[in-house]
C-alpha cells in the first residue's frame, strides 16, 4: 500500500506512519517466508542421498553415498542457518517474550522443536555421521510462516474491514447503531480469547505429553528417541488452532463490509454461523491432533511428515472458513428478503 | 563424483542469487499491492474516451 493511494489516511500523519510501519512489517514477513521456502526446496534436494541410504546396495556404493551425504549435509547446514536466524526470528522473539512474561505461548513448542532438531543435526554434520533433520527444520519453518502469514493477513483484513464499515456507516458509532458495532467488536474479542485459551491449554498438555513420551522412548529405544521427540514437538505446534478464529472473523467482516447496515436477523444468523465455523475449526484441529499424536508417539511419523501434517490441518482450517465466504450469495438474498419484509412495517 | 565439489557450491550460489532477487523484489515494493493491479481496470477513468 502506498500512502498516496489513501488520501484519507494521508491527511493524518499518525495514520500514515502506521501504514508505513505495516507495509514494512509485511515486507519483512514476506522476505522471511520466501527465504524459508527457497531454502526448504533446496535442502530437500540435498537430503535425497540421505533418503536413498536406507536402500543402498553394495559396500562401495554405500561409501560413495556416505561421502556425498557429508557434502550435502554441509550444504544443507549453510542454507539452514539463515532460515534459523532470519526466517525463524519471530519465533525466538516470541520465546523470549514468553520467558519474560512467564506465559506459555505457541512459540515455545516451536522454538523447542527447532532447537531439538537443529543442534543434533549440526553435531552430526561436524562428526560426519548420524542423521540430520535440516529438511524437516526448513519445512517446518516454511509451513509455520505460511500459516502465520495467512493469519496475519486475515486479522489485518478484519481490521481494515471494521474501520471501513465504521467509516462507511458513521451512524453506527453514534446513536442506535453504537450497540451493534460494540457488540461486534466484543464478539470478535471473545472469540479470539476463547480460541487463545484452547490453544494455551493444548500447548501445555502437549508439552507435558512430549516430555513423558520422550522419556519413555529414551528408556525403551534411545536410538529412535530423538527422532520421535522432534516429530512430537513439531506436532504440538497449534498452528491450525491459532488460525481458527482470525480467519473466520476476517470472512465475517468481509460480509459486513458488503452489505451495511445488515438486517438484524441476518446479522444474528451470520454471527451464529461464524461461531459455528470457528468452533468446527477449533475442535476439528484438536481432533486432528488427538488422532495423529498416537501415531507420532509410536514412532510412525517422521519429523518432515509431522511438518506436512501441520500444514494440512492449517489449510483445512482456512478452506473451512472460506465456506463462510461462499455463502455471500445467501447473505445478499437473505438481506433482500428481510428488507422486503420490513418495508411495509416501516411505512 | 568429484563433480559434486563444483555442483554443490554452484547450487548454493544460485540459491543465494535467487534469494537476493527475492530480497530486492520484496523490499522495492513489488508485492505490496498484488490485488490492486487486477482492480485497476475498474477504477479506470473512462471520461477521456467519451
Amino acid at each position: 500500500m502506498k500512502p498516496r493511494s489513501h488520501p484519507r489516511l494521508n491527511s493524518h500523519t499518525a495514520a500514515s506512519i502506521v501504514v508505513t510501519q505495516l507495509v514494512a512489517r509485511r515486507r519483512q514477513e514476506l522476505a522471511r517466508l520466501g527465504l524459508a521456502w527457497l531454502a526448504m526446496m533446496q535442502v530437500m534436494m540435498f537430503a535425497l542421498p540421505g533418503y536413498l541410504r536406507h536402500e543402498a546396495g553394495g559396500q562401495d556404493s554405500l561409501e560413495v553415498l556416505d561421502w556425498a551425504i557429508v557434502l550435502m549435509n554441509w550444504a544443507s547446514l549453510t542454507l539452514t542457518i539463515p532460515v534459523i536466524l532470519y526466517s525463524a526470528w519471530p519465533v525466538w522473539l516470541g520465546c523470549a517474550h514468553a520467558y519474560s512474561s512467564k506465559r506459555i505461548t505457541m512459540d515455545v513448542p516451536v522454538g523447542l522443536s527447532l532447537l531439538a532438531a537443529f543442534i543434533p543435526s549440526v553435531w552430526a554434520t561436524l562428526k560426519a555421521s548420524g542423521d540430520v533433520y535440516f529438511d524437516s527444520i526448513t519445512m517446518f519453518v516454511a509451513f509455520l510462516l505460511t500459516a502465520r502469514f495467512v493469519e496475519q493477513r486475515a486479522s489485518r483484513a478484519q481490521g481494515c474491514a471494521s474501520t471501513q464499515t465504521s467509516l462507511k456507516n458513521p451512524r453506527a458509532s453514534s446513536g442506535g447503531g453504537a450497540g451493534s458495532q460494540e457488540s461486534l467488536v466484543s464478539f470478535g474479542v471473545s472469540l479470539l480469547a476463547q480460541a487463545n485459551r484452547v490453544a494455551t491449554v493444548f500447548v501445555m498438555i502437549q508439552l507435558m505429553l512430549v516430555a513423558v513420551l520422550g522419556a519413555v522412548w529414551w528408556v525403551i529405544e534411545p536410538a529412535q528417541a530423538w527422532c520421535v521427540l522432534v516429530s512430537l514437538l513439531v506436532m504440538s505446534c497449534p498452528c491450525a488452532l491459532s488460525l481458527a478464529a482470525p480467519v473466520s472473523l476476517a470472512v465475517l467482516h468481509q460480509h459486513l463490509a458488503l452489505v451495511e447496515p445488515l438486517p438484524a436477523q441476518v446479522r444474528e444468523a451470520l454471527l451464529l454461523r461464524t461461531l459455528r465455523v470457528t468452533r468446527q475449526n477449533l475442535y476439528g484441529a484438536l481432533a486432528w491432533h488427538v488422532l495423529t499424536m498416537p501415531l507420532a508417539a509410536i514412532g510412525w511419523v517422521t519429523p518432515w511428515l509431522a511438518a506436512l501434517s501441520m500444514l494440512l490441518s492449517s489449510v483445512a482450517v482456512v478452506l473451512n472458513a472460506c465456506r463462510l465466504s461462499r455463502s455471500r450469495q445467501t447473505v445478499l438474498s437473505l438481506s433482500i428478503k428481510a428488507l422486503a419484509q420490513n418495508q411495509p412495517l416501516q411505512t | 563424483m568429484e563433480i559434486l565439489y563444483l555442483l554443490l557450491p554452484l547450487s548454493l550460489a544460485i540459491v543465494a542469487l535467487i534469494g537476493a532477487l527475492l530480497w530486492w523484489a520484496v523490499f522495492s515494493g513489488q508485492y505490496d499491492e498484488v490485488e490492486q493491479a487486477g482492480l485497476s481496470i475498474l477504477h479506470d477513468n473512462d471520461r477521456t474516451f467519451i
